[in-house]
């Protein structure tokens, strides 16, 4: 592996959302950044892409050849879920288990709703397929992975493009069904066939069905999408390698990509997280709540020493996903929630959004009912011009008048009733963000005023300041380009993946314990370099971080811990069962030393480090910074004469006392009376509260 | 409402918040199977009154929200800051607490050397001593028999342990440790609750905060009213059965009025059968209780669905349950297993309702059956494995416009189902089978949901099965306008074998390596005319199998061809033949042979006079009634085969009997007059 193949002179790095593509591009010299916006192509996302890389390099001045490397985050596999887009699919299972996606696990949302349903099933039925064959919980293969010529008859009349394979415990044992996946791809020729141990080898069929299938779900959409991307870039001359974000906060080749699209469909708002904590580490703050606002919801994650909060229990589109993913939960209102007065004269916002069609009412789409965005327009906080640097007028006057209606129905008069009405709702928007964020922290035991917010999100910043004081969050943080910082996350993500294996035993110095966890560990090992090796030449030095699932026997839940490759090869189980008992100690105040420990799962995260650019630097202009105008802003209390800047114009030191307003293309960012934000050498402006 | 409708809106979202952070502070620190999968805890903000003013949506056991804890309050008049009550007393906690594992404390909340509200909080602690591990059977017959009694009294002054009343807590479990370790769980999330109720008091002030505690419940009683104005003025009739009571054979009946004046709804429970000697008992007062109104909470919040959660969601329901029934029990009738007693409290509430507004009401649920259970022998190496094999729900009941859900979702449950995977690396067993069970929803123009099928084979011999508890296996989840019943519940073993045996409802039995047992479960009603269903819709269900050929032509009046699709001519053909009009409820042969001999009024009567003798005397009398009436009723049950030959003979004696013991008892109470 060379680093040298790596020969530009600058790297992209890719968002693909559902209404803006971003791009952002890094000079590898000066670490320079030029970001980038183009309007989303939905029907052909690769059109954007191109446009969008052309436009890129316009304005950083380079050429097609000398782009070293592509890092590319994309909705399109999430979007194909939550929209029913994918493959028309089959899935074989063992015989007595055709119901496993209709039963699931057993819950509905909402249990006292007279009216719940449940999701419609990813595979219908009268597709699901049952075979002969099985694994018993001692390894032993009942049965023949054979294919029947009913079955191939059947699916070849269904006219399935993919099938996906799940036999009861294939997880112990991957051969019979990774054997029955071969033999059904033979005998259909063009269809994908996946088998879901090869994906995810994790104990619980459910789960691991819904892994294969919505794998093989949006296979052939993102296959066919990145053919077409890579015919784009070579036509116009960019030979330069392309790699994809994913959920774990990583990325990984497209050839990788290709066989696993699933590792990508929450790579999103993984690439902000990464990104903000990124800037986090570097501007030498420990703490951080990642705050993405955007048209329809807004986005929180905690991340602490530069390391984002990993999950391997969300959901995608309507399922439940056990892969491990940067941990992301949505939180209150977005840009675009309702505004509403209920049948009792009280202020609602959502959980309805106007989205972006028909949007709010300034957008002058057909939006009749006032958003969370209307709000900000009507505070002055956003100005009607300045929205995506002009590239869209805003109407004021119609956001007034739908939020005057909502105020005369709150029982406001005056001539401020629009105004009181938008800070009302922000209010209350507010307060439920806050308490969204309480609940998250509750979950993990952790306290507000230790965290900055990291805003970003073409509303983060305009936002962050009023929910970091009503939370009593200790700052706020915003990157130096908020709007495009996903894609500022892509191009900083290195390769990753991670592997799991399902072994559950008691924990103790046997050699049924320790020789068989080496022997695991090995064979992950293997499987996580042949992985590294095909990646192809960007990848630096790789680490491996070894966690175990663990528990007291009997108890309900389990606790990840660390363990030391050095320890596993060793065969010495000690360290383990010490991590353990102190892990137990810290999250439930005891440790029974007596109590047998039992394993659950063993898992890696595999790490190749992309050699990094030196981070973007600020001028320096240290000071209070001057003003490019004043405007007044409606707050709590009524009008505020506040300063307003431009965001290029603040250099590394620049000093912005609140009330003010930071303008810049894609996004506005506002500075409360009472608070204090400095830019710091990386950029970033660092909002905190003054000394009084 | 006095506070503004912005405040209103963002304390309403504050203290739901507080609630819901205490809870996940339980969840977080606590490690048992209660709190980390059952979700059996729940923490919430009271008045100085003891009703609930903030409670959790989204974390926990959020059926309480009805509860009442005043009679715990008044019991301790003179609290101070750092003093927490313990109680899991169901008598002495005036129903507040409904078992005894149900360990609940009371906190009263300062802020400023003032007391400024009241938090609450339960957890399903594992052990409370008593005769079985757990403290909870079916067959315990007095509270004594379910562990220890705590009164209300104090388990922290002055924000330090109790000793005493520690010691007595520990000596009285058989997971002391596990005891402890949730119990300072829900002191630590009391701590957090505190403290955030503090910070809304200090930046909205102490007036504010009560005055927010009185709004809230009124929006919430305005909304509720709202959504209660849905049910047509009108008094509704309804009773269901449990099939037994355990300790007999003989049927439990839960029998309800409901009367509705412009959103004002009244719940009266009279007609009820006595309370048994089963732990199958709720303590509620007689007055509104939580597990006597839960399915109007799923009534009004489907109606309301932004209606803000707490005592306000009922305050427009009242409640009479008559002393002596089992749902107003006297002191010491046994409760723990009240649960199964509250599913059909429910199905009777859901009955009334669809009798007042068969347009917005589904078919009858299934319900959640209780866990299928297997024993295993010891080895030289492992001790004997006890596990749940699996937690079994059913269908639930058709809608208008909308089928039933097939296989999940037993409202009131939030536990997930155990993977085949992990059961079978947890016990010895093989699943041969999970699926939807076929024909099992109740046919109706929307079909009820399917219940569930699992069949298992044992591979080590002398397993043992529990099941003990399982309902619906005689009188089935009953269809709504026009739609049918959903199947009964089954059991058998070796299923399409020479050695199969139906084996209803089990106790305890015990199976060799390579027997298998297989447990379905009840679907849910059907809800309207099954001749009214849209035969693709049919065709659609016989072709993924739930519905079958035969079901599809005599349910649905459907005829299909070879191919699966609908022969339209010969549908039309059956759909058009005459039949019996359908009628409002759809009950089981069953039922409805039962109701013809045991009339309502009768019951009544008969429930009425019971109640008039010592509670102690009750039962037995009950038992010698109903053998009287049916020998053998009380040991043998119903044999559904000559009850249908004998039901009028039946009928006769329930009426001689019936006035037999009228006379005796106008003869007796003369006799004490005298």
């Amino acid at each position: 592996m060379s680093l040298d193949t790596l020969n530009g002179t600058c790297r992209i790095g890719i968002d693909v959302g559902g209404t803006f593509t971003d791009l952002v591009l890094v000079d590898r010299a000066t670490g320079a950044l030029t970001v980038f916006k183009e309007p989303s192509t939905p029907a052909d996302p690769s059109e954007a892409v191109e446009r969008g890389v052309r436009g890129v390099l316009e304005r950083a001045g380079r050429r097609p050849e000398e782009v070293e490397l592509i890092i590319h985050g994309t909705t399109i596999g999430l979007n194909a879920i939550i929209q029913r887009r994918g493959a028309r699919m089959a899935l074989v299972v063992s015989k007595g288990n055709r119901d496993v996606l209709e039963i699931g696990r057993g819950k509905v949302d909402r249990p006292f709703d007279l009216n719940v349903v449940k999701e419609v099933p990813l595979i219908a039925s009268n597709m699901v397929h049952e075979v002969p064959v099985r694994i018993l919980a001692n390894g032993h293969v009942e049965g023949e992975p054979a294919v029947n010529p009913e079955l191939i008859e059947s699916l070849t009349r269904a006219k399935v493009d993919a099938v996906a394979v799940v036999l009861l415990n294939s997880y112990l044992h991957p051969a019979p069904e990774a054997k029955l996946a071969t033999r059904l791809a033979e005998a259909l020729p063009g269809t994908l066939v996946t088998a879901s141990a090869a994906i995810w080898p994790e104990i619980r069929e459910y789960e691991r069905s819904l892994v294969a299938a919505l794998n093989a779900y949006i296979s052939p959409l993102m296959e066919a999408y990145f053919s077409r991307l890579t015919n784009r870039m070579a036509e116009f001359g960019l030979r330069a390698p392309v790699y994809v974000t994913t959920n774990n906060g990583g990325t990984i080749g497209l050839l990788t990509a290709r066989q696993r699209p699933i590792e990508t469909v929450l790579s999103g708002p993984a690439a902000g997280v990464v990104a903000s904590s990124s800037f986090a580490i570097q501007g030498g703050i420990e703490r951080i709540i990642t705050f993405d606002m955007g048209g329809t919801s807004s986005d929180m994650a905690v991340s602490e020493a530069g390391v984002p909060e990993f999950t391997t229990r969300s959901t995608v589109g309507d399922f439940p996903l056990i892969l491990p993913v940067v941990s992301v939960n949505a939180i209150g209102a977005g840009g675009g929630s309702i505004v509403t007065v209920d049948k009792q004269g009280v202020l609602k916002v959502g959980p309805e959004s106007a989205g972006a069609e028909p949007g709010p009412i300034c957008y002058g789409r057909g939006g009749t009912r006032p958003t969370i965005t209307d709000c900000y327009l009507a505070m002055n906080l956003l100005r009607e011009d300045g929205f995506l640097g002009g590239a869209m007028r805003l109407d004021r006057a119609a956001a007034m008048n739908g939020l005057a209606e909502l105020g005369a129905r709150l029982g406001f008069e005056g001539r401020d009733i629009a105004e009181r009405t938008a800070v009302s709702a922000l209010r209350v928007a507010t307060a439920r963000m806050a308490t969204d964020i309480y609940k998250g922290f509750a979950q993990r035991g952790l306290a507000p005023q230790d965290f900055m917010l990291a805003a970003y999100g073409g509303a983060g910043p305009t936002h962050a300041n009023f929910l970091a004081e009503e939370a009593h969050l200790k700052g706020i943080m915003i990157a130096p380009s908020p709007g495009t910082l996903c894609a500022y996350g892509a191009l900083i993500s290195d390769l990753r993946r991670d592997f799991v294996r399902t072994f559950r035993t008691a924990v103790d110095g046997s050699a049924a314990f320790t020789a068989r966890l080496a022997e695991l560990a090995d064979e992950m090992r293997a499987e996580a370099s042949a992985w590294i090796e095909a990646e192809g030449d960007i990848v630096g030095p790789v680490e491996r971080r070894w966690t175990a699932d663990l528990r007291y026997r009997g108890e309900a839940s389990e606790i990840q811990v660390d363990l030391q490759e050095a320890d596993i090869d060793a065969h010495n189980h000690a360290p383990l069962v010490e991590a353990y008992h102190a892990a137990h100690k810290l999250a439930y105040g005891f440790r029974d030393d007596a109590h047998v420990i039992e394993i659950l799962n063993l898992r890696v995260q595999v790490t190749g480090r992309v050699p990094s650019l030196d981070a973007p630097m600020a001028a320096a202009t240290p000071g209070p910074a001057t003003p490019r105008t004043k405007r007044p802003i409606y707050l709590t209390g009524g009008w505020v004469e506040a300063d307003v800047y431009d965001r290029a114009a603040l250099g590394a030191g620049a000093v912005v006392k609140g009330p003010a307003v930071i303008e810049q293309e894609d996004t506005t960012s506002v500075i409360l009376p009472g608070w204090r934000g400095v830019t710091n050498a990386q950029g970033v402006i660092l909002v905190e509260r003054m000394m009084s | 409402m006095k506070l503004d409708p912005i405040l209103i809106e963002i304390l309403s979202n504050k203290v739901t918040s507080i609630a819901e952070e205490a809870g996940y502070t339980i969840r977080r620190i606590g490690h048992t199977l209660m709190v980390k999968e059952i979700a059996d805890f729940c923490c919430a903000l009271a008045t100085d009154e003891g009703r609930f003013f903030a409670f959790p949506r989204e974390i926990g056991a959020t059926g309480g929200v009805v509860a009442d804890a005043s009679v715990v309050i008044e019991a301790m008049p003179d609290l101070r800051e750092g003093d927490v009550v313990v109680t899991n007393h169901p008598y002495a906690s005036g129903g507040l607490c409904t078992h005894t594992p149900d360990v609940q404390l009371l906190v009263p909340y300062f802020h400023n050397g003032e007391r400024v509200c009241y938090g609450w909080s339960f957890l399903h602690i594992s052990d409370v001593g008593g005769r079985v591990p757990g403290s909870i059977s079916p067959t315990s017959t007095e509270l004594f028999q379910e562990g220890l009694l705590l009164p209300p009294v104090r388990l922290m002054s002055g924000g330090e342990f109790n000793p005493d009343v520690l010691a007595i807590m520990n000596a009285n479990s058989r997971t002391p440790e596990a005891n402890l370790g949730d119990i300072k769980a829900m002191i630590a999330a009391h701590r957090v609750a505190q403290r955030r109720v503090s910070e809304v008091i200090e930046e909205h002030g102490l007036e504010t905060f009560r005055q927010a505690q009185v709004d809230l419940i009124e929006y919430a009683r305005l909304k509720s009213r709202e959504a209660l104005r849905r049910i047509p003025d009108g008094t509704y009739d309804f009773w269901d059965y449990l099939d037994d009571d355990l300790t007999s054979r003989i049927p439990l009946r839960i029998r309800l009025q409901m009367t509705a004046r412009d959103g004002l709804v009244h719940l009266d429970y009279s007609g009820t059968d006595p309370q048994t000697l089963a732990a199958y008992n709720i303590v509620t007062r007689g007055q509104r209780h939580q597990w006597l109104t839960q399915r109007m909470i799923s009534f009004i919040s489907t109606m309301a669905p932004d209606i803000p959660f707490n005592a306000g969601l009922m305050e427009n329901v009242t409640v009479t349950a008559p002393k002596g029934t089992v749902l107003n029990p006297e002191f010491p009738a046994a409760t723990g297993v009240r649960h199964a007693t509250a599913m059909r409290v429910n199905d009777v509430i859901h009955g009334a309702l669809a009798a007042a507004a068969p347009d917005l009401i589904p078919g009858c649920m299934s319900g959640v059956i209780v866990p299928v259970t297997i024993a295993e022998p010891p080895t030289a190496t492992k001790p004997r494995n006890v596990m749940v094999v699996e937690l079994m729900v059913g269908g639930t009941g058709g809608r208008p416009g909308l089928d039933g859900v097939d296989g999940r979702g037993a409202l009131m449950s939030s536990m997930s189902n155990n993977p085949i995977e992990v059961i079978e690396a947890s016990a010895s067993v093989a699943i041969r089978e999970f699926r939807l069970r076929p024909d099992s929803g109740g046919a109706g123009e929307w079909r009820g949901g399917s219940g569930l099928s699992l069949t298992f084979e044992v591979r080590r011999d002398g397993c043992q099965i529990l099941g003990r508890g399982m309902e619906r296996f005689l009188f089935r989840p009953w269809g709504v306008a026009g739609g049918r019943p959903g199947a009964a519940a089954r059991t058998l073993i070796n299923m399409g074998t020479a050695n199969e045996r139906e084996l209803g409802k089990i106790d305890i039995i015990t199976l060799n390596r390579g027997d298998t047992f297989t447990v379905m479960t009840p679907g849910g009603g059907g809800y309207g005319d099954p001749f009214a269903r849209d035969p693709a819709a049919v065709a659609a269900d016989v072709a993924v199998g739930i519905v079958s050929l035969e079901a599809a032509r005599t349910a649905y009046g459907v005829v299909l061809t070879e191919a699966g699709e609908v022969d339209m001519a010969g549908t039309a053909e059956l759909r058009s033949a005459p039949r019996p009009a359908p009628s409002a409820f759809g009950f089981d042969d069953l039922r409805l042979l039962w109701d013809s001999v045991f009339d309502d009024a009768g019951l009544s009567r008969l429930n009425a006079l019971l109640l008039t003798i010592p509670a102690h005397a009750r039962n037995a009398r009950r038992r010698a009634f109903f053998d009287a009436v049916i020998p053998g009723l009380s040991s043998d049950g119903i044999d559904p085969k000559a009850f249908a030959e004998l039901a009028e003979t039946y009928r006769e004696r329930f009426v001689a009997e019936l006035a037999r013991l009228e006379a005796h008892y106008a003869e007796a109470e003369l006799k004490a007059a005298e």
